[in-house]
């Protein structure tokens, strides 16, 4: 209902008495109105979509997302995307539906472009890179592994895309931006969760995108003293030279933490909480491949991506990203035209 | 200069960003820099 408090201030001759409910009664009685239209009560579809689809712009959604959501069929508790959209689908087909979730998800994506939300993104920024540094401090090797360092990078960087500390996030996406396959990522994630790293916002419902906060966990004390370690290790954060059969998480962290400056090998050993034996092989390996140089301190080649991808060439696991991705995207049509539970396909491959 | 490393790391994402070209994210970052270097500084948990 609109809020009729400021009724008073443009009429002074109304007795003091009346509330903005009375106003509203007495309004419906002049004009013959109905009750539920005088009193915002009707349901203006349209309006209700492009809410939806500006707060999903302001979680980073693109216009393909914010269609796909808009277009999602309702099956068992899950409500449909957009009520308008099922609609127009019944009545009119499916194009003339699809055009209309396009253009909402177009309209969204302008209005987000034109009057960004009002939100302090550098105070977030800070946050984010000060529990970055955190994480940067701990020795993941003997901490959690590797591997959950480097789902945490993915969860950094779409803060950072973001602007804010919460932020939603699929498994599929994660698994995306990470380049984990689905298994690893949800284990990682659970084990970030378990730790403190991340909240998983406790309403949540089944089938919808998870939504996590970033935090310090309480276990870890800063102490005002930071690392200075990675920065750029965003870029090839799911190259597919990282993948299992390449140089896996171990590889990626162990990248990270040489691309600012070149470490010794037992300073190295030191922070990343890796055996110097393992880190041994694995920087023979690296050094063979022109991923890394140096003999007292090792440190990654400055053009890292062209090695990766020639080190992923030769161990096949070059396009494999790219082939998670498409898979992916058919899982999402497939759930999109039948109802299909993804995560059984998953599964079942 | 400051020998805060949250300004630094601030810092060299904005480097970032400008290498990028992404001028619009890189103030956002030099703004972050600006703002961590101008806060009360941290006072060790223990203290």
């Amino acid at each position: 209902m609109p809020s009729l408090c400021g009724v008073r201030r443009f009429s002074p001759g109304l007795p003091p008495a009346w509330s903005g409910a009375s106003l509203l009664r007495l309004g419906v009685q002049a004009t013959g109105l109905s009750s539920a239209s005088a009193g915002g009560q009707v349901t203006d579809y349209s309006r209700g979509d492009m809410s939806y689809a500006v707060r999903l712009a302001n979680r980073g959604y693109d216009v393909d997302m914010i269609f796909r959501a808009l277009a999602t069929k309702p099956s068992g508790r899950r409500d449909p995307g957009s009520l308008k959209y099922q609609r127009l689908m019944d009545t009119k087909g499916r194009d003339v539906a699809d055009a209309y979730a396009r253009q909402t998800a177009e309209k969204a994506i302008a209005f987000i472009a034109n009057s960004p939300r009002i939100i302090d993104r550098t105070d977030a920024l800070v946050r984010i890179t000060e529990i970055k540094a955190l994480a940067d401090a701990l020795p993941w090797g003997l901490y959690a592994g590797p591997g959950a360092r480097r789902a945490l990078e993915a969860a950094f960087s779409i803060a950072e895309r973001v602007g804010g500390l919460a932020f939603g996030l699929s498994l599929r996406e994660w698994s995306e931006t990470c380049g984990q396959d689905l298994r690893m990522t949800r284990t990682n994630r659970d084990l970030l969760v378990r730790l403190g790293w991340l909240l998983r916002n406790p309403d949540d419902r089944l089938g919808r995108t998870a939504r996590f906060r970033l935090r310090t966990p309480p276990h870890i004390h800063s102490h005002g003293r930071y690392e200075c370690a990675s920065y750029g290790a965003h870029a090839w954060l799911a190259h597919d030279a990282f993948r299992e059969e390449g140089l896996g998480n171990l590889g990626w962290y162990v990248l990270s933490l040489t691309d600012s400056r070149p470490l010794a090998l037992h300073e190295l050993s030191i922070r990343s909480g890796v055996d110097l034996a393992e880190l041994e092989d694995l920087i023979g390996i690296m050094t063979h491949a022109d991923l890394v140089v140096g003999d007292d301190q090792v440190g990654a080649v400055p053009d890292l991506t062209l090695a990766l991808d020639h080190f992923a060439q030769g161990r096949g696991t070059l396009g494999r990203g790219e082939a998670d991705r498409a898979q992916y995207q058919r899982d999402r049509e497939a759930f999109r035209a039948r109802g299909v539970n993804v995560r059984t396909l998953q599964e079942a491959r | 200069m400051t020998e805060d490393p949250i300004v630094v790391r601030l810092a060299a994402s904005f480097a970032e960003a400008v290498a990028e070209g992404d001028l619009e994210r890189a103030e956002q970052w030099a703004e972050a820099a600006w703002r961590r270097a101008h806060q009360p500084e941290e006072k060790p948990s223990h203290a």
